[in-house]
Parts: structure tokens; sequence; C-alpha cells
């Protein structure tokens, strides 16, 4: 897909990265019992770094970019997730931090890896209107 | 205005959302995708304790015989593959949600899941049996309202899925 911002897939390079970028808010917790995303530790620089990453590639329309940062957000969830419960947690993570992870990552490449769509909307804004036909007959759905 | 001009504008108005409705919808989706993120953290392994505690639930309060029976001889003898399985399917459940994603898809799946879990606290002691009434609705407005078409991938994806003959793209058009 075309990742130009404003292209909707461009936008969504954006969101995506955004939310990496903006993840370091959840280590303000307020309760132990209230952190939605445990970020601590590595975890803390190298999610917002590939968050990073991901918009730079948006902003430069280089899909490479957003490519490296998709394998980038890959690896470190297959890291958390495979050192989950261990002494060892490079990342200092858990479950919820797998879990963003693992959705930006999906996010990017999916989006990434999409065929162009030179007709594609944003179904957000004003989605073009049929015409109505003239015939009277129902659309077919 | 004529009550014929009401009526086509209420007419468009629900078929077509306005930018607030998304809003609103695109909010419900991440709010319950955060519901699934959150609640993937406290499962640990490698003995995943405090989910087999609740888990143990549906044999010490049944609610369901038959799922009872379930949990008993099949879950909880071989429970840490069990622990993996729930700990993926609720990291993924909020992954999906989070981005919108296949989102009808993962809206069945939260709705199965809320569902097992349903069967096996609803009968606990301290458990407040309309949290899970909740869980379900909301999934099932998330399935409802296609909410990933609303400020999530599902939006950005779809119309080349439709335009797409490939069997892949339509299945996942249907699951958007």
């Amino acid at each position: 897909m075309n990742i130009r911002p404003p292209t909707p897939a461009g936008r969504a390079v954006l969101a995506l990265g955004g939310l990496a970028l903006a993840s370091p808010l959840f280590a303000l917790r307020t309760s132990s019992n209230n952190n939605f995303v445990l970020m601590q530790d590595l975890g803390l620089v190298v999610i917002p770094l590939l968050g990073l990453v991901a918009v730079l590639g948006a902003l430069a329309t280089r899909r490479p970019i957003v490519l490296l940062a998709a394998a980038g957000f890959a690896l470190a969830a297959t890291i958390q997730l495979a050192q989950l419960g261990r002494s060892t947690n490079w990342l200092g993570g858990n479950g919820s931090t797998f879990s963003i992870m693992m959705a930006v990552g999906i996010g990017l490449l999916v989006v990434t890896l999409a065929p162009d769509l030179s007709s594609s909307y944003d179904v957000n804004s004003n989605p073009p209107r049929k015409e109505p036909r003239r015939d009277g007959a129902a659309e077919p759905s | 205005m004529s009550a014929t001009a009401q009526s086509e504008r209420d007419a468009t108005s629900v078929a077509d959302p306005s930018r607030l409705d998304s809003w609103l919808i695109a909010g419900l989706r991440i709010g319950v995708a955060f519901l699934w993120i959150e609640n993937s953290g406290w499962k640990r392994p490698p003995d995943f304790s405090s989910l087999r505690k609740f888990t143990t639930y549906a044999v010490d309060y049944p609610v369901l015989p038959p799922f009872t029976w379930v949990i008993e001889e099949i879950v909880l003898p071989y429970f840490t593959l069990f622990g993996w399985m729930t700990l993926l399917l609720e990291a993924a459940l909020g992954a999906f949600l989070l981005i919108g994603l296949a989102t009808r898809f993962w809206a069945l799946v939260g709705l199965g899941q809320t569902l097992a879990i349903t069967l096996s606290v609803l009968n606990a002691p301290h458990e407040w049996e309309w949290s899970f009434y909740l869980m379900i609705l909301a999934h099932v407005a998330l399935f409802a309202t296609a909410a990933g078409r609303h400020f999530g991938l599902d939006g950005v994806l779809r119309p080349g899925w439709r335009a797409s003959s490939g069997r892949a793209a339509r299945l996942l058009a249907r699951s958007s």
C-alpha cells in the first residue's frame, strides 16, 4: 500500500508508530492493579525507539524502514514471549507487553505488505456515495 | 423541516455513521482490547498459579456440569498447555482488537472466551455476575458495529480485500 501520509495506510503506520512512541506513558500507572501495559526496564526504550523508526519510515515514504520496524517488533515480541516467567527478562515486560508489541508489529506488517489500491478511500471521512440506479432497482449488496 | 426530510436524514445517519459515532465505536474497541491486554499480564508461566486458581472455581463452584467435567478431566491435568493457550489467545485478542484487524472474527473469539470465563467463575464468591454479562454485550457490540472499520485496519484494508478475488482476501473481508 502507499504508506505516504495522509493516505489511510500512511496514517495507519503513523498511528501504530505513535502508539509505540507514547507507550512509556503506560509506566505512569496509578497502582499495581491498574497498569494496562507493563512498561519498564529495556522495554521503555526499545518499544518507543521502534515506533520512532516506523514513524520516520512513513514520513520518508520508505517501506523498507517500516518493514524493519515491524521486524523489530516481531523479534522483540518473540523475545518477550520466550522470557515470560523466567528470571531473565530483558524487556522487563509480561503478557501485556507482548500483546502490545504483537499488535504494532502485525499492524505495520499487514499495512506495509498489503497490495496498493489506487481507489482506496478513507472510510472515516467521506466515502464516495453510490448514485441511485435510474431503473429503480435495488443495488446488489 | 418536513417529516419526510427528517425521516431521510435519520435513515442516512444510521446507515452512514458520523465521525463522532466512529470515534465512539473505536473507543469501545480499544477499551475492550485493553481489557484483554491488561489481563494477559497476570497469566504467568510456567505454573500459571493465578489462572489455575480461577479455573479451579469451575470445579469448586460449578455452573454447567459438562463444562465442569471438561475442566476437571481435560484442562486441569494438562494445565501448563492450557495456560499457554489462554495467554496466547488473550494476548492475540487484545492485539487484534487494538489495531482493528479481522475485528468481527476476534469479537466472536472474545465472546467465546468470555463464555468460558463466565462458566468458570460465575458462581464463585465475590464475583459480580454483571461484569461477565457486560463483557459478552461489549463483544456483541463490536461484532454488530464491525468496529474495526472505524479508525481500525479493517477500514484501511477492506476495500482491497473486497476488490480481490483471492480466497484469503475474501475471508478477511468477511471477518472484518
